[in-house]
């Protein structure tokens, strides 16, 4: 049995914000990590567990358009705030640009990178539709691909912004 | 005529049902032990596949990692599925491939040579049969072991094999759909983290676990063996939160030291070694 330590326990309420448009209150700990919360209390298992460390980008998500590392950031702090993930931005019947670009670039091996990868992509295009290539390289930077596509990664945005 | 050395693959999963199966929607499915991890190998093997059947590759259903339905081949590894698999995938279709022209020439009344396959169908002289591999199918017998007699096509014959394909497992990728391990979430699971020993042979003296479970602030069971030490929690992050607290809570004996001259080849040169 697990045993519960009264003394340990902190002060709950529900935490709303919404989550690719709609309306979502989770019922945890403030400092519960985003990621939990999306992967284990609404089932978006879209947004990836890498490495829990800020080190790997597969967590990214996007609050407010910025991109953000789901797998550190406390629920607590999105509150009122919106949430973007994979899941919002297109599906295999309605492709976003982005997502087009990735599968003509075929970027991707093992796609574990990919949902982090897709969602920085989104926001420097967003605030940034015609980037440079170093542009591009700089925003993601913070995303490793072990497969080793970054070059094809690289490619399929530059192609995503040329079709925009 | 003796059977060749078939694959390991095919050896331990003789029955062709095992490999594969006409589906009632003019598709065929094809089962693999082996797993997509990003190398690829459902699209080549959908391709091989194809081939081997006279299909298009929209008619090939590959069921991967299916331990009900497909065969078992132990593990995805070492490079080796394309030709343990695919080398079985080969053989096992254009076995069946050959059993339904010798089904379909029985009722056509011809020889199988006289018929060719496109798209599934089976033409004589060039002509619609109204024969396909989905009418006789119900007449072999998917038992059977392949005799291993069949001789697959020659690289020459291949039309889809060596083609750059588009990768069949990326559209689910690229929208966050593909199903990892780590996104099955069995009701009521448990999530652990570990304490790691800091080196072989240290060992665990002391753990302040209540000022582990102050930082972890939920639920949580420390299951303590020895050296080894797990946090229990049916909340995620509280097992992370106290994983990361317990490091500094631990005391350790045995523990290494490092020291620069560990860095330096000379070092390392005059340890102990076995010549192998």
């Amino acid at each position: 049995m697990l045993s519960l330590d009264p003394s340990a326990r902190e002060a709950r309420l529900a935490i709303a914000f919404t989550v690719n448009g709609s309306a979502k209150s989770v019922d945890v700990a403030e400092t519960t990590s985003l990621l939990e919360v999306l992967r284990n209390h609404l089932g978006l298992m879209g947004t990836r567990y890498g490495c829990g460390l800020e080190q790997c980008g597969a967590c990214m998500v996007l609050v407010d358009g910025q991109p953000v590392y789901a797998c550190t950031r406390e629920t607590g702090t999105i509150a009122g705030r919106s949430v973007a993930t994979i899941e919002g931005l297109g599906t295999p019947d309605r492709l976003h640009p982005l997502q087009q670009a990735f599968l003509d670039e075929q970027a991707g091996q093992c796609g574990y990178c990919l949902s982090g990868i897709l969602m920085s992509a989104k926001a420097l295009l967003d605030s940034n539709p015609k980037p440079s290539r170093s542009e591009i390289v700089a925003a993601l930077d913070r995303h490793l691909c072990r497969c080793g596509a970054h070059q094809r990664i690289v490619r399929a945005v530059e192609r995503a912004a040329r079709s925009a | 005529m003796n059977a060749p050395n078939l694959p390991t693959s095919l050896v331990d999963n003789p029955r062709l049902d095992r490999w594969i199966h006409f589906n009632e929607d003019r598709t065929v499915r094809i089962a693999s032990g082996k797993v997509e991890i990003g190398q690829g190998v459902v699209t080549a093997l959908s391709q091989i596949a194809a081939d081997e059947l006279d299909l298009p590759l929209e008619r090939v259903q590959l069921l991967s990692g299916d331990t009900e339905h497909g065969p078992d081949e132990m593990y995805t590894t070492s490079s080796l599925s394309i030709e343990m698999s695919g080398g079985s995938i080969r053989l096992v279709c254009a076995e069946v491939r050959a059993k339904a022209l010798d089904r379909a020439a029985l009722r056509l009344n011809c020889s199988p040579d006289d018929l060719t396959v496109v798209d599934g169908r089976f033409l004589q002289n060039g002509e619609a049969t109204g024969q396909d591999y989905w009418t006789v199918a119900g007449e072999i017998d998917f038992s059977q072991p392949p005799s291993g007699a069949v001789r697959p096509k020659q690289r020459d014959a291949y039309k889809v094999v060596g083609q750059s394909i588009k990768r069949l497992d990326l559209p689910a990728k690229v929208t966050g759909q593909a199903a990892y391990v780590h996104d099955v979430l069995p009701r009521d699971v448990l999530h652990a983290r570990t304490l790691r020993q800091p080196n072989p042979g240290a060992t665990l003296v002391a753990l302040d676990e209540a000022a582990i479970r102050r930082a972890a602030k939920g639920e949580l069971q420390i299951v303590r063996e020895a050296n080894f030490v797990a946090f229990v929690s049916p909340v995620e992050s509280v097992a992370e939160a106290a994983a990361v607290a317990a490091a500094e809570h631990a005391s350790w004996d045995k523990l290494r030291q490092l020291t620069p001259a560990h860095a330096e080849a000379a070092w390392l040169e005059g340890q102990p070694a076995e010549d192998r």
